[in-house]
């Protein structure tokens, strides 16, 4: 089991339960509401998607000495890293996106002197390894973790028959499972971080979720370029709508990073995707369809 | 809103009860009063009331009672006249005396309210409480252990309905605190901090020397505990609320450290309350400096909550801003919005823990006051007693004492066997 997870219990006035619990997990805290179950079934619904989130940290939490991916950063040269399935699948999801985005989105831009044309890693499946093409690659998915153990999440609640629940990961992710109980969509707003309390724009949800990136007046330049490895400046949130949380996390930032090419290379290979720009100032903000 | 224009529904939606309240009052049994079927069994009802102490906190009590359509004040009573007058200009068609004994005589009155000063509140309840009346008593209840006892007994052989103003047991915000708490958000409470800090003398304008015992008998120990009797009682009661238990260990110190204008009480004080496997309970109060105020920092391992502020805090990561409004919404069946922070996790917003509000909104009503007195008039014309109100009272009382005791005698203080009640 297990510890530090909290969680309140309420019932509607028509008498629907109410479970909120929350965890600490990736830096960050993990909230998870769910309408119209029993406390019993909550708690054990958020035990269950907290022992995974934090299994998923332990494996790819980079500065994790037990971590596959410490693991993986560390090898020598050219050498394979034995892999699981799910590892496998992982790494291969990471790569199929850096593909997909232009380059946009690499799980290995933290590796010294990047080149977006020169791949870091590959997946070799028939021989069940992850494959270093660079010695001093260095993989990291904190672009792509939080998305992914959303997902995962998203699967626990879902496949226990919960049908109306909000899943929230460390503020930039949302997932809204089903519908609010009021009978309409879940609705999320991004704050215009020069004016807290203001909304830029509100996304409708129902079994999609909602990942945001982007800079903050007195924290930016956290996400690189892949193109050029230098760090993005601009007062800019990008937000993605998407049934698939890992899509989300990976594409908010990798539409946040890209150039116009890389951008509408994205948006052509994603053409169900809802975008949004966001840019603010201290005098206003604009929002515009990407 | 405030106090002036809030009533029993106000009361229950600021709770997240919009209609029916059962599991409301399953878990605050006190306030079942509001409860719509004990509203329509009395709504055409008025009780006769005699108010005996027509000062500051007297009116202030009188401000609710007029405006109650169930309460007809019929006496106002003070042997000081200009205070007696100001009452009138409240109540002007209540008959004026300045012997209580008078106002407790006449058969027509069925409660008195008393809001005289400490020392004569235990005469005034027991003569009130032998007569037959319903009775709603300023706290703290009275000045020594014995009268404070005496009352409560007096209370349960009588058997007629008894209110002290704690008000806390009638604000929404407490009452919404308390049951976060319950529900176990905040963890184990481990501690609470409380303390009531002013900036100024407590000293009401004397018009001539004569007068300077009767107006500020706060000030003077023949009358009055002082910062333990007229503030620490408030706050002291939340611990018994929220640990249902009593401490075992009392200590207490304090001085006249800045108002050396010739009182007798102390102007600044600290009382620690230890419990059971050594949990505390510290009040302190300085009347020199007011910069932190007012405040109960009920802290639990998971979280802290600041009733007054009408705040609470988590230790960790705090959630999503605005999930917490959403989740008192959903219980309410209200559909709304939220709206979060935007890009990827950021610590330093996390670092800054602003908190979220306990009913989901700034605290736009004083305290639970005029709650308070609508429930006791609802209490004395049902000829009901609700349950706890006059043990809370009765302990908030004693624990203040207690701390009195400790700060005169300089020495720590086992909570005496022969003050326990049937109760917690």
């Amino acid at each position: 089991m297990v510890e530090q997870i909290s969680h309140t219990f309420k019932r509607t006035l028509s008498g629907a339960g109410i479970y909120y619990g929350w965890f600490e997990a990736m830096h960050s805290r993990f909230d998870l509401l769910a309408i119209g179950i029993e406390e019993e079934l909550g708690t054990t619904l958020c035990h269950k998607v907290a022992e995974e989130t934090l299994r998923l940290e332990k494996r790819l939490n980079r500065f994790d000495e037990e971590s596959d991916i410490w693991q993986i950063n560390h090898l020598d040269n050219y050498d394979r890293y034995a892999a699981d399935p799910e590892l496998l699948a992982i790494f291969s999801e990471a790569l199929r996106y850096r593909e997909m985005t232009g380059g946009a989105f690499d799980i290995a831009v933290q590796t010294p002197d990047y080149r977006i044309e020169t791949p870091c890693f590959t997946v070799d499946v028939p021989c069940e390894s992850i494959v270093k093409l660079r010695p001093d690659a260095i993989a990291d998915f904190g672009g792509f973790g939080k998305g992914y153990a959303l997902e995962t999440a998203r699967r626990i609640v879902v496949g226990a028959g919960v049908s109306s629940a909000l899943l929230s990961f460390g503020n930039s992710s949302v997932c809204g499972i089903g519908l609010h109980p009021s009978g309409k969509k879940w609705q999320i707003g991004v704050e215009n971080p020069m004016h807290r309390g203001t909304t830029m724009n509100l996304f409708d949800l129902q079994n999609e979720s909602l990942s945001s990136s982007g800079n903050l007046p007195y924290n930016r330049g956290h996400i690189r370029s892949t193109r050029t490895g230098e760090p993005i400046e601009t007062n800019q949130i990008v937000s993605v709508v998407s049934p698939s949380s890992t899509e989300c996390e990976v594409l908010s930032t990798a539409l946040f990073a890209a150039d116009a090419e890389q951008q509408q290379t994205i948006l052509n290979n994603f053409p169900h995707l809802q975008a949004t720009g966001m840019d603010f100032s201290t005098s206003g903000y604009t929002v515009h369809k990407l | 809103m405030n106090n002036e224009k809030i009533n029993r529904r106000d009361f229950l939606k600021e709770l997240g009860f919009t209609a029916g309240a059962t599991a409301l009052f399953a878990s605050f049994p006190w306030i079942s009063g509001f409860a719509e079927d004990n509203q329509k069994a009395i709504a055409k009802e008025k009780l006769r009331i005699g108010v005996i102490g027509t000062g500051d906190r007297g009116r202030f009590l009188l401000n609710f009672l007029v405006r109650n359509p169930k309460a007809d004040v019929v006496w106002l009573c003070d042997n000081y006249q200009p205070w007696l007058e100001l009452g009138q200009q409240i109540a002007p068609n209540a008959k004026t005396c300045a012997d209580y004994r008078q106002v407790i005589d006449d058969p027509t009155v069925e409660a008195i309210v008393i809001a005289t000063p400490l020392y004569t509140h235990h005469e005034i309840a027991i003569a009130a409480m032998e007569a037959g009346k319903h009775l709603f008593c300023e706290k703290s209840m009275a000045k020594t252990l014995d009268d404070t006892l005496d009352m409560y007994q007096t209370h349960k052989r009588t058997n007629h309905v008894f209110f002290v103003d704690q008000q806390r047991l009638y604000d929404p915000v407490y009452l919404k605190a308390i049951e976060m708490i319950r529900s176990g958000m905040f963890g184990e409470i481990q501690g609470i901090n409380t303390f009531w800090n002013r900036n100024g003398d407590w000293r009401r304008p004397v018009p001539s020397p004569e007068l300077e015992r009767k107006i500020n008998w706060r000030l003077y120990k023949e009358y009055s505990c002082g910062l333990m009797t007229e503030l620490a009682c408030h706050q002291i009661q939340v611990g018994t609320w929220i640990w249902r238990e009593l401490p075992e260990r009392i200590y207490g110190q304090g001085g006249i450290t800045f108002w050396k204008d010739g009182r007798e009480v102390e102007d600044n004080v600290g009382v620690m309350y230890t419990y059971k496997d050594g949990k505390r309970l510290t009040f302190s109060s300085i009347i020199s400096n007011a910069f932190y105020g007012l405040e109960e920092q009920i802290m639990g391992n998971l979280g802290t909550i600041e009733p007054e502020v009408g705040k609470y805090y988590f230790e960790k990561t705090p959630p999503m801003p605005g999930l917490l409004q959403m989740i008192n919404n959903i219980e309410k069946e209200i559909y709304s919005t939220v709206s979060f922070a935007g890009p990827s996790w950021d610590p330093e917003i996390a670092k800054q823990n602003h908190g979220e509000y306990i009913i989901g909104k700034k605290r736009d009503f004083l305290d639970g006051t005029g709650f308070t007195v609508d429930a006791f008039v609802d209490a004395a014309i049902a000829g009901k007693q609700p349950p706890m109100i006059a043990e809370e009272s009765y302990y908030a009382t004693v624990l203040s004492l207690l701390g009195q005791q400790s700060i005169e005698e300089k020495r720590e203080i086992f909570f005496p066997e022969e003050y326990r009640i049937d109760y917690l």
